[in-house]
């Protein structure tokens, strides 16, 4: 069974952490004990925070004491690693429209030269899946998305940029964000979205690419101003 | 709801915060609200207002505001020096102003903040849930976008029942001052199992400073020695307000209201409430001791806050 842990996080909060990878199975669990804890109107629970393994309980201490959550959490817990994850049915699918452009994508020529690929191929490379968002962060709407494929992974920029735009698709590592506002940041930007939906952790999001053209419309429609 | 108070000098950096916008870290979303959050606890109890009534946080003083009806105020938190129509006024005392009278706020050594709260709590339009400015997010505030208040903006205060002048202030008893050499405790946390032995002990042996280093996101501290044999960096992970942050370089780092939701450096504790209150009002230098508080009794205080100041959350 996978190992998991519960850390005192503050005086009104509680962590269990399962193992220390980023894992969509483990990541999985972290999810569905969030449902579990969001879902069933326990009135000693006052908000869950989800992260890659780990998932940060605040607690009403006015209900409990730590040791009454740590006895009501470890059969929920149990349940969850105990559970076949096959229950993906609740889980939303998103499609984001992206125009792989190199004028909006200011890094994707780099990032194909590093890899010592087309841009083409660094595009095919990034639509070609399902991604899994694994955590929201850093900035509100920010979502962790993951896994880009082994052969497409770079580095961050050693200095982050102070802008970049919002809308921005980008890539470090393993993983894939969005930037849903115009905010500095560090990753390789491979293009650039007009619309996306709320990102909820749990979700899946699938990026199409899209033309110039059709992205010039979408912004027309939508009325934004891409510069 | 009418025209309340104008504002004719922000100062460094006045924003509107109610106690926080809760429930959508998992979002991204951090929480805002007051830096010292007892001083607005007070301020909303004196005043008799609901305990998250919206305030102005000023910080380091040098702020005026003009008032636009009659209404009871209190200012709570640094004891910087009040004038009401240049008549000079004390903190944590409930007071009153007549339209057209104008509140003025000076600055000293006390601490770094000031709220001015006054009855029935300001008002603005709520961004998920709360009008907590949050700079860094561009959420809350007047503007709903996350800007300081500046000179010339009007906020319209909530009607709040007549109510007759008594010169509230809270017993004798509770400490209002910060003192010169504090005492913050810390609640072992997250990663503390993973410090050796020699880190946790000095942590609290050494004395402390704050640095010029802070804002409201986070707050860095400087000890003559460098924690070491820190603990590696971490897959980052949610962090809750408090968490004493160990980069590095071994010098802690508090995370304070505007805080990332996710972090991935070790953390070694969390403050307790009353020590988190009291470091929002440490200026660059001020030395103090940590020492360590069993989570027990912390959550003891933790009740007792949210019983005394009745909040629900």
């Amino acid at each position: 069974m996978m190992r998991w842990d519960f850390l005192t996080a503050a005086a009104d909060a509680l962590m269990v952490q399962f193992e220390e990878e980023i894992d969509l199975e483990i990541n999985a669990k972290v999810h569905r004990l969030a449902y579990l804890l969001n879902h069933n109107d326990y009135d000693w629970v006052v908000e869950v925070v989800t992260s890659y393994r780990s998932l940060l309980l605040y607690y009403d201490v006015l209900e409990c004491n730590e040791a009454q959550v740590k006895q009501a959490l470890r059969p929920l817990v149990e349940e969850v690693l105990a559970a076949e994850d096959k229950t993906q049915s609740d889980v939303c699918q998103h499609q984001i429209d992206v125009c792989y452009d190199a004028e909006l994508g200011i890094d994707l020529e780099t990032v194909a030269a590093t890899l010592g690929m087309s841009t083409d191929e660094v595009v095919r490379l990034h639509t070609d899946r399902l991604y899994h968002v694994y955590t929201l962060g850093f900035a509100p709407g920010f979502a962790y998305m993951g896994d880009v494929d082994e052969k497409l992974r770079v580095a961050r920029h050693d200095t982050p940029r102070q802008k970049v735009v919002q809308g921005s698709v980008a890539i470090a590592g393993q993983q894939t964000a969005l930037y849903p506002q115009t905010s500095p940041g560090g990753w390789q930007v491979i293009g650039r979205a007009v619309t996306w939906p709320r990102l909820t952790p749990g979700d899946k999001v699938q990026f199409n690419a899209i033309s110039r053209a059709e992205f010039a419309e979408q912004c027309k429609a939508h009325g934004v101003n891409h510069d | 709801m009418t025209d309340g108070v104008r504002i004719e000098q922000p100062g460094l950096l006045a924003t509107l915060q109610d106690l926080g916008r809760f429930g959508q870290q998992a979002q991204g979303v951090t929480e805002g609200g007051p830096m010292d959050e007892r001083a607005f606890l007070w301020a909303n109890r004196l005043l008799g207002n609901a305990f998250d009534a919206a305030q102005i946080e000023v910080t380091l003083g040098q702020f005026s505001l003009t008032f636009l009806r009659k209404t009871l105020f209190v200012v709570t938190g640094a004891d910087y020096p009040l004038t009401l129509n240049k008549r000079p006024m004390k903190t944590w005392r409930v007071n009153q102003a007549q339209a057209g009278d104008t509140l003025t706020i000076g600055t000293n050594d006390s601490g770094l903040r000031c709220y001015v709260a006054v009855a029935g709590g300001f008002s603005a339009e709520p961004v998920l849930g709360s009008v907590a400015t949050v700079v860094r997010d561009r959420l809350g505030g007047l503007s709903q976008q996350g800007t300081p208040l500046a000179a010339g903006d009007v906020i319209a205060t909530l009607p709040s029942p007549e109510q007759t002048l008594e010169s509230r202030r809270p017993s004798s008893r509770v400490m209002t001052a910060v003192p010169s050499r504090p005492t913050l405790s810390l609640i072992p946390a997250a990663q503390f199992q993973q410090f050796n032995a020699a880190a946790r002990d000095l942590l609290v042996q050494q004395t402390y400073q704050v640095t010029a280093k802070q804002d409201r996101m986070g707050i860095r501290l400087q000890g003559p020695q460098p924690l070491t044999e820190v603990p590696g960096n971490m897959i980052s992970e949610p962090l809750p307000i408090g968490s004493v942050q160990v980069p590095p370089d071994g010098q802690p780092i508090v995370m304070m209201n505007d805080h990332q939701t996710l972090g991935g450096y070790p953390k070694i504790g969390v403050l307790s409430w009353t020590a988190r209150s009291l470091l929002a009002q440490l200026p660059a230098g001020r030395k103090f001791q940590f020492r360590w508080l069993p989570l027990d009794e912390a959550q003891r205080e933790l009740r007792q806050v949210r019983r005394f100041f009745n909040i629900l959350r």
